[in-house]
């Protein structure tokens, strides 16, 4: 079986792949493990279930990677993202608080934005503001939250974004703009004298 | 370009996906506006606040582990490119293309076995009828299908053997050669008179 580089376009490590290399398919798993794990638990909420989620969608991509043909590995991926976390909404009806992944034990935040520089005092402030954005985010509605991450995390384009939510890319647009109100209003908030 | 479709435009801007000539409107247009030079700012602050506030692991090591177990059985699932080419829809497609094809032929071979034996039956009658009862043989020249030079040649054959062969021809219609036509290859007509060997 001849050997794939790391740094080949998804295109040759599919056809890889589909000779039979699974190598192929680890590469594309470590590509995109950290944007789509990214997007699944900030959408579900829960380390274990985006775990799950996460199984799931590679699952269904090499089910289906056969008759894969689009342009944007990434974007199909998010696609089956998205779609089973709708899924899991319908049916268990959940509301969705990403205040559970401090809970969860799975993720530090406030490690991932204090660095070591700051003072005690800077440092909670930071886990403050920290919290405080995840909350905003958590609040906003499912559409728009999802266009956020989809973007700010993902990074998927709006025209990317408006195929997984079978929507126009003005709305798309639309939907960005006013989760950057809301999340613009709690800076604004937050940066007001006490 | 007015604010409203600035600010669109600058979000189409941040993910790379406003043209070039767009984007030169773009940035005329934030030159011109500290309104939507400000919207501009505090978008690229919040989403980049939000890109880093915003949870960013990766899964479980067993989560890939998985997920690795399941290309390997998927991988090895393969019998062959052959038949991972052939999908089931495409199985599907091409079965019901080799069916269609099947039943045309039956259909075109049965018709033209039912027009043969036809034109056989038709033909050996004639002689029958002609031996029989006329006890003289005149076999006519006619412009049937290509069966009948071969069928002709059986029946001088039989004729000749039971001794009724009779060296009388009636010959074709005389047909007036159309003198601009070009001139027929007589090697290609099976007629009698391409066989001289035969008729002796």
């Amino acid at each position: 079986m001849e050997s794939v580089a790391v740094g080949e376009c998804d295109e040759v490590l599919l056809a890889s792949y589909r000779k039979g290399n699974t190598e192929a398919l680890s590469i594309l798993v470590d590509r995109y493990q950290n944007r789509l794990f990214s997007f699944i638990i900030n959408m579900a909420g829960r380390p274990d279930e985006a775990d799950e989620i996460f199984q799931e969608v590679w699952f269904r991509a090499i089910d289906k990677i056969d008759t894969y043909r689009e342009k944007n590995f990434l974007a199909w991926l998010t696609r089956i993202a998205h779609n089973l976390v709708i899924d899991r909404w319908r049916g268990k009806k959940v509301v969705v608080s990403l205040d559970a992944t401090e809970d969860e034990g799975g993720l530090d935040l406030s490690e991932k934005l204090s660095g070591p520089e700051l003072t005690p005092a800077e440092q909670a402030e930071s886990n403050d503001m920290v919290k405080r954005i995840l909350d905003t985010v958590a609040a906003l509605p499912v559409e728009q939250r999802e266009v956020f991450l989809l973007r700010a995390k993902a990074d998927l384009s709006f025209k990317e974004i408006a195929v997984i939510q079978g929507v126009s890319i003005n709305t798309a647009l639309a939907r960005m703009q006013y989760s950057l109100t809301k999340l613009r209003q709690l800076l604004v908030e937050e940066n007001q004298p006490q | 370009m007015n604010c409203d479709s600035a600010q669109h435009d600058i979000l189409l801007d941040q993910a790379g996906e406003l043209s070039t000539a767009k984007s030169h409107e773009l940035q005329k247009h934030l030159m011109e506006c500290p309104a939507c030079r400000r919207y501009k700012i505090s978008t690229d602050s919040v989403v980049d606040l939000a890109r880093h506030a915003l949870p960013n692991s990766g899964p479980s090591p067993e989560s890939r582990e998985r997920i690795m177990a399941a290309a390997r059985r998927h991988a090895a699932g393969r019998p062959t490119l052959f038949f991972n080419y052939f999908t089931t829809s495409r199985f599907l497609a091409a079965a019901a293309g080799f069916i269609i094809v099947a039943a045309v032929s039956c259909l075109l071979v049965g018709t033209h076995r039912q027009n043969d034996t036809a034109l056989r039956v038709s033909e050996m009658s004639t002689i029958v009828a002609m031996v029989t009862e006329e006890g003289t043989v005149a076999i006519e020249t006619t412009s049937h299908g290509s069966t009948q030079p071969d069928l002709r040649v059986l029946a001088r054959q039989i004729l000749r053997v039971e001794g009724l062969l009779v060296e009388e021809v009636v010959e074709e219609e005389e047909i007036t050669p159309d003198e601009d036509a070009p001139p027929r290859d007589l090697q290609s007509h099976s007629t009698f008179d391409s066989q001289p060997a035969e008729c002796a």
